[in-house]
């Protein structure tokens, strides 16, 4: 039954991407997706194995070789943890085929269980990104022992992962779901941890400088707090079994534990009441608006009122607010950081406008809109609109969420890194082209790939050909003005110029994109 | 009102329906009758827009589905058998979210909310999210929200499915009173004892094909809906 059941859900899953216009899964399509996937995944495994080559011959130098893997299973776990807490509560309790599920002679145990595996899956796919590098470097540098104790310990590392993201998801889940504000609690909590994460980020050289002047004390904090991690390190470094015995039980434990008591109280969390209390409906105003207002103000509602969707779909737009917050208070350290880099420090406005557009590439919210439709598709499609203005909605929806923040941000940094050049226009113009851009693409991406099948309404913002798609198309765009960048410094050409350049090809982009949505997007969205 | 000609559907190599011709005249109530997967759901589907048909003509009050829909939507109603609706909003915000499109007035929104809200006994339960309402609850919800823009012709799937019989009756009254005012109603069911005491015309389909149409009196004749619909279902 376990296998039936995560078989389902991998279908699920695999059907997000491969799915063909007959509704069957196309291995044409699988091939090209999954060239795409070994495409980011081996980017992201070249981008991990720098970092770790600068890491392993100051560590080894001081005779702690343990340090280095410790370091790696540290990055793995975290990465893994990240990836699955925003997700454990949606994935493990509010599927929707929970009642149907239940209803069957199925043991929760079962259901559970595949779940579990599936997000297990998920996770050793993240931890893989860092654990690869690890291992290929250290091999390169000629050593070889240790791998059997490897292969154990890496595939050790998601359970961990799991189980400090499953107790965390659930319990945050639980106060959300009693919590009478849950939307601002829960957008507050991601802020707080998207703070942290980005100071991480800003921090991290000088982090990384400060852990390789300081080894003896990193590897003293490492045996001392990261005990398990310690032996991680150990375990792979020395081949040593006692080590890797120990890693395990530190793993298997704790889930062991998690699993039982998520078990136990499995059915009664699934069944579990939603929402809280509701007051009585009085009456009162009503406000009437313009049909073109009314779909416009339901998409912004549809993004607003869910915390998952807003933070799946447009975590660009809250990190643009944590970016304003981070100019405001290390204003001075990002001016020196950039000042670091000569063909960086004298062209802010062209890295603040690049930084924006990557920060925005992250909102995929209208190439997620029309997979949210889901079953309540026969609603737009029995309205007296146009289809044109129905999907102009939704577009308007992902610009504004864009836009507004990507321009205040933007303005921000005008001011406060004192960027006085004639391109400070264009520092602002420029993400508000991208996201123009990024609103009509993304539509138009979501309309050739929708997923209205979901079980899930995160799988339909977070999973999916479209999203997919739509996200590498942006990282390419932007690639490609990075690349304009660095050509046209090299000739000595002012950032201000490269600004210009983008925001016009991004507004040209913008408006052959909604030429073609006008124009072949209607038929589309009848025929779904 | 509602004018199908020769109505066409294939899936795949499937025809769902077949050539199926149907006239239904403003004040008049026809029930669709049929067994499962008979292209009942097909054919309201294509009435109001939702889908594409191959071939064939749909007329709402003599405007063409396929060349002016927006015309044709503004003038119905249509209620799907499983009503889901944006789960993320309040009911009141949905009722006022349909009201805008269809361009409703203020005031006869605020009038018609209250009055079809108390009717169905949904009215206490309209600030609380679509997505804690019960499956009796979206329905009621999806018939008020049909009828706030007063359509002419209503279009419904299975419309009862799910009613308490308070609502149920309710809602029977509200139709034949609709009716009496001049507008159409057409809709699919299997309880035939409903459509033997509310309608006027029945059409019976079958492997997506109309097999019987007339008024419910001369499809009936002596005998009742029932024993009609299983003697056509044994030919």
């Amino acid at each position: 039954m376990f296998l039936q059941l995560f078989k389902i859900r991998a279908q699920a899953w695999i059907s997000q991407f491969g799915k063909g216009k007959n509704g069957r899964i196309s291995s044409g399509r699988m091939l090209v997706f999954a060239a795409l996937f070994i495409y980011v995944g081996v980017v992201f495994i070249g981008m991990f194995a720098g970092i770790f080559r600068s890491l392993l011959m100051p560590v080894r130098e001081a005779g702690l070789d343990w340090l280095y893997f410790s370091i790696g299973g540290v990055m793995a776990f975290l990465l893994a943890f990240i990836g699955s807490v925003f997700s454990v509560w949606n994935q493990l309790f509010d599927s929707r085929d929970n009642d149907a599920l239940l209803s069957m002679p199925i043991r929760p145990r079962d259901i559970l269980a595949s779940r579990l595996f599936m997000l297990l899956v998920m996770n050793l796919v993240l931890s893989l990104a860092i654990m690869i590098p690890v291992i290929v470097v250290w091999m390169g540098i000629g050593r070889s022992a240790g791998i059997v104790n490897f292969i154990i310990c890496a595939l050790a590392v998601p359970f961990l992962a799991l189980t400090v993201s499953t107790v965390i998801g659930f319990l945050v889940g639980l106060a959300i779901s009693r919590f009478k504000r849950k939307n601002i609690f829960r957008v507050v909590l991601t802020v707080v941890v998207l703070v942290v994460y980005f100071n991480f980020i800003i921090n991290g050289q000088r982090i990384m400088e400060n852990m390789l002047g300081n080894i003896e004390t990193l590897a003293q904090t490492a045996r001392t707090w990261l005990f398990p991690f310690y032996h991680f390190g150990l375990a792979i470094s020395e081949g040593n079994w006692l080590s890797t015995l120990i890693f395990l039980i530190c793993t298997a434990i704790p889930f062991a534990i998690v699993v039982a008591v998520v078990s136990k109280a499995y059915v009664g969390a699934l069944t579990m009441k939603k929402g809280s209390k509701t007051k009585k409906y009085k009456g009162g105003k009503i406000k009437a608006r313009s049909p073109r207002e009314a779909l416009f103000t339901k998409e912004l509602r549809r993004f607003s009122t869910n915390p998952m969707i807003l933070l799946n779909a447009g975590l660009g737009s809250i990190g643009c607010v944590v970016l304003i917050v981070i100019m405001a208070v290390k204003n001075d350290a990002i001016t020196g950081m950039f000042s670091m880099y000569p063909v960086l420090g004298g062209n802010l406005g062209f890295m603040v406008a690049g930084l924006l557009c990557l920060v925005l590439s992250i909102n995929q919210i209208s190439a997620s809109s029309i997979s949210l439709e889901g079953k309540s598709l026969w609603i737009p499609r029995t309205l007296p609109v146009e289809t044109g203005v129905i999907l102009n909605a939704k577009v308007k929806a992902h610009f504004v969420y864009s836009a507004v923040p990507a321009a205040i941000c933007a303005v921000v940094a005008v001011v406060l890194l004192k960027i006085h050049s004639l391109a400070a226009p264009f520092v602002i113009l420029m993400p508000v082209a991208f996201a123009l851009f990024s609103a009509y693409k993304g539509l138009l991406m979501n309309l050739h790939f929708p997923n209205l099948n979901w079980i899930n309404e995160v799988s339909a913002v977070k999973q999916g050909a479209g999203i997919l798609l739509s996200m590498i198309i942006d990282w390419v765009s932007i690639g490609i003005m990075f690349i304009l960048f660095f050509i046209m410094s090299k000739i000595g050409l002012p950032d201000g110029v490269v600004c210009i350049i983008a925001t016009v090809i991004y507004a040209a982009a913008a408006f052959f994109a909604r030429r073609r949505m006008m124009k072949t997007g209607g038929e589309k969205f009848e025929n779904l | 009102m509602l004018e199908i000609r020769n109505l066409t559907k294939t899936y795949g190599d499937k025809k769902a329906v077949d050539n199926l011709s149907l006239h239904i005249k403003p004040g008049e109530i026809c029930a669709f009758i049929g067994h499962n997967g008979a292209g009942k759901t097909t054919t309201l589907k294509s009435a109001c827009g939702i889908l594409r048909f191959d071939e064939g003509e749909i007329l709402i009050n003599c405007t063409s589905i396929k060349t002016d829909p927006v015309a044709c939507k503004k003038q119905l109603a249509y209620i799907p058998d499983n009503p889901d609706m944006y789960e993320f909003m309040t009911g009141i915000k949905y009722l006022n979210f349909i009201a805008d499109v269809f361009a409703v007035d203020k005031a006869e929104r605020q009038y018609k909310i209250d009055k079809y809200a108390e009717m169905f006994a949904l009215k206490d339960d309209l600030g609380g999210q679509i997505a804690g309402y019960s499956h009796g609850m979206k329905q009621k919800l999806a018939l008020i929200s049909a009828l706030i823009h007063s359509p002419k012709l209503i279009l419904m799937d299975e419309p009862f499915v799910g009613l308490d019989p308070v609502s149920t009756h309710m809602l029977k009254e509200l139709m034949r009173r609709m009716c009496d005012e001049g507008a159409a109603i057409f809709f699919s069911t299997h309880v035939l004892d409903v459509a033997e005491k509310l309608c006027d015309h029945v059409a019976i389909i079958r492997k997506g094909q109309l097999v019987v149409e007339g008024t419910m009196e001369s499809v009936r004749g002596d005998a009742s809906l029932e024993q009609v619909f299983l003697e056509l279902e044994e030919k």
